[in-house]
């Protein structure tokens, strides 16, 4: 029985979006599938691995019955992907399979029941709702997810925290090594909550967000928290934990302190970096009056020094950092001129943008 | 070179609740209730939880808004303002310095004779037992006096799980036992090796495993 014709886009487009959270291997093989429901014209796709669930629908009118079945979500991309962009697809459904058409092609493949496939229970009423330009939300994002710890037996450090209080929306993310802070100013009136977005949330979540000035909508729920955008909607668990006060760590007395370039201290650094430890990533900035130098040396005593100039003419001072994390913060920061603020070699330093308390990073050194 | 870390999570403030009492009722409902003897003195061998005990209690002193000072005889002289406090605690008595030992009486006497305030005070041994002057060790024996019995292994393993659980660690319990066999058994090192296993892993980005652990030991014991 036909159930469904469309271009290939119409499927492939929205197939894309919520697949990129289905686990490879799962004790549940159903969610290695994505849900695929057809209500009036609309064609609904929704993927979920028990923490995550993703769903969204096609942008098109399409034309046909009613339907709801679950199929590999992998082998469905794959194949999607694999015929060309313009040919039409049409969908067949017999004795629990699914047939795929598309020019003189033919795949067939298994289903399993719609009913059994798992659904995130929504808790309750949000503690917390607000919008703001998906772009905004994405730069927000960018300049603080490269903090976030991997897998650290910390679990609230493998996330994001979302603070709100008032008019102000904070996100904050730290690995122990070095934290990093954003800030920006929504139209609301917020309780102060706070939730840990899973890192798996933020980064699918970074990925689908647009370049547009289209709204998305945050709702703090019970234990869970709802991204809702243009026809999309993810909702998820937060980790459960307390993230540390970031407050204790800023430093508020390091009186070291120049304006640096981004552009040129990046390159610099990129350069140096060649010659870095490639297990230790060790860099050493010496600062004098006048000048930054950057020097990496490598297990084979391959050696690279940079020298920048600097408008500083405070007191010499010899830190070493892992340079990856002097990289991110250049990398994912739209500023043009940066302040850097140290205390001394054991001691954190602190990137922020002149006269804008939106942003922070906070980095600890190594000792050298 | 070696990545320092934030420091993110402040040291926790030992309180009456994280402290493993099976053993131990009758100290904490002494101390917790304010209907009680005022001069109290706890012994026991080093490692038992004076320490932990008489902090709590200031703890709780400020819960209860009142003043309170802790004082530790092995670190600094006993200040002649210590007795304006409501709630003193005095630490390691036996390691006391003559002149302490007669601003301690004195502390001792004033209190007494105002007829509030409340004095806390822990050593290694019982009263008689104490190499201090004779009119001040008699004063310690005239208050209640408690023996702080040491903790089981399985007291020291629950500790342990309570301090990781408030740091918000998942260490795995083979790591705690393991601690116990190889490491000082007494609860103050077992938790200060935890508190470093924690800094250590987080700098190198390990989970706390019995191998990171021996790992650990290992350049621990090397340095003098």
């Amino acid at each position: 029985m036909l159930i469904l014709q469309a271009e290939r886009d119409a499927l492939l487009k929205p197939l894309l979006a919520v697949t990129g959270i289905v686990e490879r291997r799962h004790t549940l093989p159903i969610l290695s599938n994505v849900l695929i429901e057809k209500k009036g014209a609309e064609v609904g796709f929704l993927a979920t691995d028990l923490e995550i669930q993703i769903t969204t629908a096609s942008t098109d009118a399409l034309p046909g019955e009613d339907f709801r079945l679950t199929t590999s979500a992998k082998k469905l991309q794959d194949i999607l992907r694999a015929i060309p962009d313009k040919a039409t697809v049409t969908l067949e459904q017999q004795d629990g399979r699914l047939t795929l058409k598309a020019g003189k092609s033919r795949f067939n493949l298994q289903t399993l029941p719609a009913e059994d496939f798992p659904l995130l229970p929504v808790n309750g009423t949000s503690d917390a709702a607000f919008s703001l330009s998906q772009r905004e939300l994405k730069r927000l994002i960018a300049q603080v997810q490269y903090a976030m710890a991997v897998q650290d037996i910390r679990y609230y450090l493998n996330g994001l925290l979302m603070q709100t209080e008032g008019n102000q929306v904070r996100l904050i993310s730290t690995d122990g090594h070095r934290l990093a802070f954003s800030s920006a100013e929504v139209e609301a009136n917020l309780p102060k909550a706070e939730v840990i977005l899973p890192r798996k949330t933020v980064l699918e979540l970074y990925k689908l967000l647009a370049d547009s000035d289209d709204p998305i909508n945050i709702e703090v729920l019970a234990n869970q928290v709802r991204f809702s955008f243009g026809t999309t909607v993810i909702i998820s668990k937060v980790v459960d934990g307390k993230f540390p006060d970031y407050n204790r760590v800023i430093p508020l007395d390091n009186d070291k302190i120049f304006l640096i370039e981004r552009v040129t201290f990046l390159h610099a650094l990129q350069r140096a970096a060649i010659l870095a430890n490639e297990k230790f990533r060790g860099v050493r900035l010496v600062l004098k009056p006048g000048a930054m130098s950057i020097l990496c040396t490598n297990s084979e005593q391959e050696e690279a020094e940079e020298e920048l100039e600097i408008g500083y003419s405070g007191g010499g001072l010899e830190i070493g950092f892992n340079i990856n994390y002097l990289l991110d913060v250049l990398t994912n920061l739209p500023a043009d001129t940066l302040q850097l603020a140290f205390g001394d070699g054991s001691r954190s330093a602190l990137f922020t943008i002149p006269d804008n308390s939106d942003f922070k990073y906070i980095v600890m050194p190594m000792r050298i | 070179m070696d990545q320092l870390v934030l420091d993110l999570a402040p040291v926790p403030l030992p309180v009456f609740d994280t402290f493993v009492a099976e053993r131990n009722r009758e100290v904490i409902a002494a101390l917790a209730d304010p209907g009680c003897e005022r001069f109290i003195y706890l012994w026991g061998e080093v490692g038992s939880g004076k320490t932990h005990l008489l902090q709590a209690w200031i703890a709780h002193a400020e819960t209860l808004g009142r003043s309170s000072i802790y004082l530790d005889a092995k670190a600094e002289r006993l200040p002649d303002f210590a007795r304006e406090a409501s709630f003193i605690a005095v630490d390691h008595i036996d390691d006391l310095d003559p002149d302490d030992q007669i601003t301690l009486f004195s502390i001792y006497n004033s209190l007494k004779d105002a007829g509030t305030g409340y004095l806390l005070m822990a050593g290694r041994k019982p009263p008689m037992a104490l190499a201090l002057r004779d009119d001040l060790r008699t004063r310690l024996g005239w208050g209640l006096v408690f023996e702080v019995k040491a903790l089981s292994d399985e007291d020291k393993l629950a500790a342990l799980h309570a301090h990781a659980a408030k740091r918000q660690l998942a260490v795995a319990d083979d790591v705690f036992r393991y601690l116990l066999t190889h490491w000082r058994r007494d609860l103050t090192s077992l938790i200060a090796m935890l508190d470093m296993l924690d800094r250590y892993s987080l700098a190198m980005r390990r989970p706390i495993t019995v191998p990171l652990v021996k790992n650990v030991l290992q350049t621990t014991r090397a340095q003098p």
